[in-house]
């Protein structure tokens, strides 16, 4: 009840478009999103593309690159981010939204990647 | 096409430039079994879906259909109008997408979909067949809420400039050449409306010009909102660098609720009339337009009677036809924002749901994120980080931050070389 109330609120809020300004700052703990479908590691990290570069592979003055990252190194990064004791201008408010089986299979999809600029991929013939 | 080599491709697609005959040619070089993609708009949504697209499938055909040569980037354009970026910086073409992502680019603007046909009409090359339809045209401008305004005045002395490419232009050159102490009026649109902060921006980056060459010039902001995103940022910034509050304010914003309204443009007279029946003069007049589901978006029914298209947000598939897909400004996302930023992460949702659909396995659970940037100045960013899941059909925001801190210029100074190099790095992400 107080759950659904909540989302209704916020909801009801940013329908207003500019009072979503003043929904700042609550969250909704990932961990209330855990029993539904898994949102798999791919279409998690894509999310990432637009600073990290495309299969986070841009290798430049754009944020840090994330393919080829090892697994326990994301895992641990993201989890200080989230738990804020990694202090970070934008991050902290990016990780604190996944739970901790997001995190992992972001990291498994990210060590995964091969560590090369993507503008060198020949996209057609795949290889990645 | 399994088989083509990617020289092969580049003969085909690449270099000369891929005119309409090709897309027979296309037909040669993919089976033609393989399922048919189309694409219509190639701005953020559409080249992102095919980009995505891509990425998962190499065996499917892609078409997008865009009436422009060019994709001129709406984000970074309020930095034409103080030569802190140009036009030619935020212009990319569709090479890229032609050669090295196998994508058929037709030149031409879509007209209709024939749905029990799965066809879409074009209006010089015929019909064409598809399986899957991505509809990405962006938003239309309402010019009829303001009376005496129209699509012919913004093209030409009256400029929303709201599309990045001619209008930024001619806004840029208004402002340089106004006379000194003269008055830059910007009407601010009712939500909802692309990218949310940039009127704002807009404002703060026509300021910074104006210091330096036309220190007595006003900018006057006439809203139809009480609001708006990043406000303490950027009263805190036109407080601190351009006098805001004081007599010899550079910036003035009129909200709503003071009278800030505009209802009429009178344009041979330059005025701006609001709904007090208040008459502004101005030397320069940007109006705003209020949006509405781009054109082509309402002319196939796609918007079932509503300003925008109705999807399930699960994969922005359309409520009106299953094979149909929308993504971008034109879709109803509330609570999301339209931005491109999002823009491209719907598509690459759609992307993931059509290669699912198509290799017969279940559909994905989907996440949309915004994080996305704004700048007050050359030293001054701002940032936002949401967060949007999906549960029972309904877009939930799980979370929405926006950047708080004022007296910090460390901070600012990092968030204005984030936002930068965020732009630069969407572009390539989009259409490298
Ligand atoms: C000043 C300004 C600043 C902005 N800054 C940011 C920012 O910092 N960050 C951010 O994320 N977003 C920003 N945006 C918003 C962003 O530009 C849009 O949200 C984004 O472009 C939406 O993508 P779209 O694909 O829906 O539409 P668009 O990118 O507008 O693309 C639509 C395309 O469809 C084509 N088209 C239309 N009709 C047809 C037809 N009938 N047939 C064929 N083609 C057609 C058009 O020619 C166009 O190329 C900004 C916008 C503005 C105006």
């Amino acid at each position: 009840m107080k759950k659904s109330l909540m989302i209704g609120l916020i909801t009801a809020s940013a329908f207003f478009g500019v009072t979503s300004a003043q929904a700042s700052g609550a969250l909704i703990p990932p961990e209330e999103f855990a029993s539904d479908p898994q949102i798999p590691g791919k279409m998690l990290g894509d999310n990432c593309s637009a600073c990290h570069g495309t299969l986070g592979r841009f290798y430049d003055e754009s944020m840090p690159p994330l393919a080829g990252i090892p697994r326990d190194v994301f895992i641990k990064l993201m989890q200080d981010f989230k738990n804020e004791v990694r202090p970070s201008i934008v991050m902290n408010h990016v990780a604190k939204v996944f739970t901790d089986a997001e995190i992992e299979r972001m990291a498994d999809y990210f060590a995964a990647q091969t560590d090369r600029p993507w503008k060198e991929e020949d996209v057609l013939k795949g290889g990645q | 096409m399994n088989n083509l080599t990617r020289r092969e491709l580049m003969k085909r697609f690449g270099a000369a430039g891929l005119s309409l005959g090709l897309f027979g040619a296309s037909k040669e070089a993919w089976s033609k079994s393989a399922p048919h993609i189309v694409i219509v708009g190639g701005g953020i949504g559409g080249v992102s879906a095919a980009k995505y697209l891509r990425i998962l499938d190499k065996n499917v055909k892609i078409t997008i259909i865009e009436p422009n040569k060019e994709y001129i980037f709406c984000p970074g354009s309020n930095e034409v109008l103080n030569d802190f970026t140009s036009i030619e910086e935020l212009t990319v073409n569709y090479e890229n997408i032609k050669s090295r992502y196998a994508v058929n680019v037709i030149e031409d603007l879509a007209t209709d979909i024939d749905y029990s046909a799965k066809k879409v009409k074009t209006k010089n090359s015929g019909t064409i067949a598809y399986d899957k339809l991505i509809v990405a045209p962006g938003p239309d401008y309402k010019f009829s809420d303001i009376e005496g305004y129209s699509k012919d005045l913004a093209e030409g002395d009256f400029p929303h400039a709201w599309k990045a490419g001619p209008q930024t232009l001619k806004l840029r050159e208004q402002i340089h050449s106004m006379p000194q102490g003269g008055v830059v009026a910007i009407s601010s649109p009712p939500m909802p409306y692309r990218c949310p902060p940039a009127p704002y921006e807009r404002a703060s980056f026509i300021s910074e010009w104006l210091t330096r060459h036309n220190p007595t010039a006003k900018i006057l902001i006439l809203d139809s909102k009480n609001s708006f995103t990043f406000r303490k940022h950027y009263l805190d910034y036109w407080t601190k660098a351009r006098g805001y509050g004081t007599k010899d304010a550079m910036i003035e914003w009129i909200p709503m609720e003071k009278g800030g309204k505009v209802t009429q443009l009178d344009a041979a007279n330059n005025t701006l009339v609001t709904a007090d029946g208040e008459r502004i003069k101005a030397d320069v007049i940007n109006i705003i337009p209020a949006h509405t589901a781009g054109k082509f978006a309402h002319a196939t029914g796609l918007t079932q009677g509503n300003e925008w298209v109705p999807i399930d947000p699960m994969d922005y598939r359309s409520t009106l036809d299953k094979d149909v897909f929308v993504v971008g400004d034109a879709t109803e996302s509330s609570p999301m924002v339209k931005t491109g930023y999002l823009a491209s992460n719907h598509a690459k949702a759609v992307a993931q749901s059509i290669v699912n659909e198509l290799a017969g396995k279940p559909p994905v659970q989907p996440l949309y994120t915004n994080n996305c940037v704004a700048l007050t100045g050359e030293d001054y960013g701002m940032t936002i980080t949401d967060t949007f899941r999906v549960k029972d059909g309904k877009i939930i925001k799980q979370y929405g931050h926006q950047s708080t801190e004022l007296d910090n210029d460390a901070l600012h100074h990092i968030r204005a070389s984030l936002a930068m190099n965020w732009q630069r790095a969407f572009r390539r992400d989009i259409f490298e």
